[in-house]
């Protein structure tokens, strides 16, 4: 994805937390990021920082929320560094006040010196929130499986899943929260002859009516 | 002593021969013409037996029989007679005057001298009265024989006093009223009372009481049960709840050990970054901080504020009602009735 459209998303923008909460906000995104492509030869890791945005809508038990970051990865002792962009949408049904499911695409490109890859997944999400301090301190944590993909590499598509969970903290009185999440995501290429693993340690700043 | 001496002294002990169907007005009538004829014998035995109490003389009839029976008795050489009847006279109402126009003045004089000596009390009475209590329902005049101190009351059957009325001297005349109180402002109950009046010597001392019998009946309009406290569920906690804690405890510790056990499972060959036990132990952190924020069992001030509002709200109630229960009390209606009186004297006056 490029910058224009983040530009362009950027006008709504939450956190991704809505779905559990109903907020209506934008935040915006400080990541470190970690991939790790394992293959039978070799594992390859690569390491960077992104930067980027979430946001979202909530109304009565839905909400529809984006997220997007883009930064580069790199691995100084093989020279190689890749620029990379992905974001997801997602639609959440919330059935209980602490329990939403949701549906929705999930985008990534790597962007190598004469060479981009993409990856499209479609992803079923689950996510649970606890209050610990009631208007103050969230926490959640979240899973989902790919239950569909396109990547356009030579091996195919064979699953994916992943896992995240943080805290959220309401900043005093104010319509201001900060955010701290671990994800890791695996995705299995080929018969399991590929393996990308994905982690991201982000910490998000933003406004928003909870 | 002549044979008119005996006779008289005859008709003075035994009283003259009555005649059938003679009425006691009769026995004054014929008393005042043989006092007036200067036949004073005659005259003391006649108005003795006027003045006798089973006679039953009018009042304003037996106070003249007194005074001629009094005048008679000087006139026979009797001082002592004559004050008693005189002291009688007094006692029976102590705002007789003697008229100087129709009595000499040795006849006043000694009736002055024996009024000035008799401490007594003259009072109106109704028969019965209803009045709000509060109000000023019975209204007591008293008119002394003399100057003296006096004590009006109402007394219990004990004889121990439910209301003081008047504590004080009796001068030319006195007004008290009694609004249907005890001491203290609380109504009388109902019962049967003694409203005493006493006359007092010049220690003190208990000379003369006059008991009449006092039947109240107190009628209480219907008064306002008291308001219930606040229930419990209308209260709101006023020390933090455990449960909340531990559950927050416990979400944060569960999700902690999620983010940093989790990804192992999700990817569970690869070497994954050691930053998920940091967020995750964050995440336990924050489950574990909620025992110290929300301290669980601490006094919760808002809410103790607002269930003291809620109390003292009940308590203004209470009070609210208890006032308008007094006050139906304070102008329930109080029905008297009063008995005839009776006199009581000490021994040797």
């Amino acid at each position: 994805m490029s910058g224009v459209t983040a530009r362009l998303l950027a006008g709504l923008v939450v956190l991704p937390g809505c779905a559990s909460a109903q907020v209506v906000g934008a935040r915006g995104l400080i990541a470190g990021v970690r991939t790790t492509t394992a293959t039978t030869a070799t594992d390859l890791r690569l390491s960077g920082s992104a930067f980027g945005f979430e946001g979202g809508i909530g109304l009565g038990p839905a909400a529809l929320t984006l997220r997007y970051l883009e930064g580069s990865v790199r691995n100084d002792s093989a020279g190689i560094e890749r620029d990379f962009a992905e974001g997801d949408l997602t639609l959440w049904a919330r059935p209980f006040r602490w329990a939403a499911l949701g549906a929705g695409p999930h985008i990534r490109s790597f962007v190598a010196t004469g060479s981009t890859e993409r990856w499209l997944f479609w992803e079923i999400r689950a996510r649970g929130t606890a209050g610990l301090l009631p208007r103050a301190v969230d926490a959640y944590l979240e899973g989902w499986v790919a239950v569909s993909g396109d990547v356009d590499v030579p091996d195919p598509f064979n699953a994916g899943r992943g896992v995240e969970g943080g805290l959220e903290v309401a900043v005093g009185r104010l319509p201001v929260s900060v955010r701290l999440r671990y994800r890791a995501e695996r995705i299995g290429l080929g018969d399991g002859a590929r393996r990308e693993t994905t982690e991201h340690v982000t910490l998000g700043v933003g406004i928003g009516r909870r | 002593m002549t044979w008119r001496g005996l006779l008289a002294l005859g008709v003075g002990l035994l009283g003259p021969p009555r005649a059938q169907g003679q009425t006691a007005a009769e026995y004054l009538a014929s008393g005042v013409r043989a006092y007036q004829d200067l036949e004073f014998d005659r005259a003391a035995g006649l108005l003795r037996r006027a003045t006798a109490p089973a006679e039953g003389l009018a009042p304003a009839e037996t106070a003249r029989a007194l005074v001629y029976l009094g005048a008679t008795e000087i006139y026979r050489g009797r001082p002592d007679s004559a004050r008693a009847a005189f002291g009688r006279l007094v006692r029976f109402d102590p705002r007789y005057r003697i008229d100087g126009l129709v009595f000499p003045p040795e006849v006043t004089g000694v009736f002055e001298g024996v009024r000035r000596g008799v401490r007594a009390i003259g009072i109106t009475l109704p028969d019965s009265l209803a009045f709000r209590a509060g109000q000023p329902g019975l209204i007591l005049d008293l008119f002394p024989s003399v100057l003296h101190g006096i004590r009006v009351e109402i007394l219990r059957p004990d004889g121990s006093v439910a209301r003081s009325l008047y504590a004080g001297l009796l001068g030319d005349s006195l007004r008290v009223e009694w609004e249907g109180r005890a001491t203290g402002g609380a109504p009388l109950p109902s019962g049967r009372y003694v409203l005493a009046f006493t006359s007092l010597d010049a220690s003190g001392a208990s000379l003369r009481v006059i008991r009449v019998p006092l039947a109240v009946e107190l009628t209480l309009g219907d008064t306002t049960p008291h308001p219930a406290p606040p229930a419990e569920a209308a209260l709101l906690p006023e020390r933090a709840p455990t449960g909340p804690a531990v559950r927050a405890l416990i979400a944060g510790v569960a999700v902690g050990l999620a983010v940093s056990l989790g990804p192992s499972l999700v990817a569970s060959e690869t070497d994954l970054s050691p930053t998920r036990f940091l967020v995750g132990a964050s995440v336990s952190l924050a489950g574990l901080s909620t025992l110290f924020v929300l301290r669980p069992g601490r006094p919760i001030a808002a809410n103790i504020v607002a269930n003291d509002q809620v109390r003292a709200a009940w308590r203004a109630d209470v009070d609210r009602v208890a006032q308008q229960n007094e006050a139906l009390k304070r102008a329930a209606l109080v029905s008297i009735r009063l008995g005839p009186r009776q006199v009581v004297e000490r021994e040797g006056t």
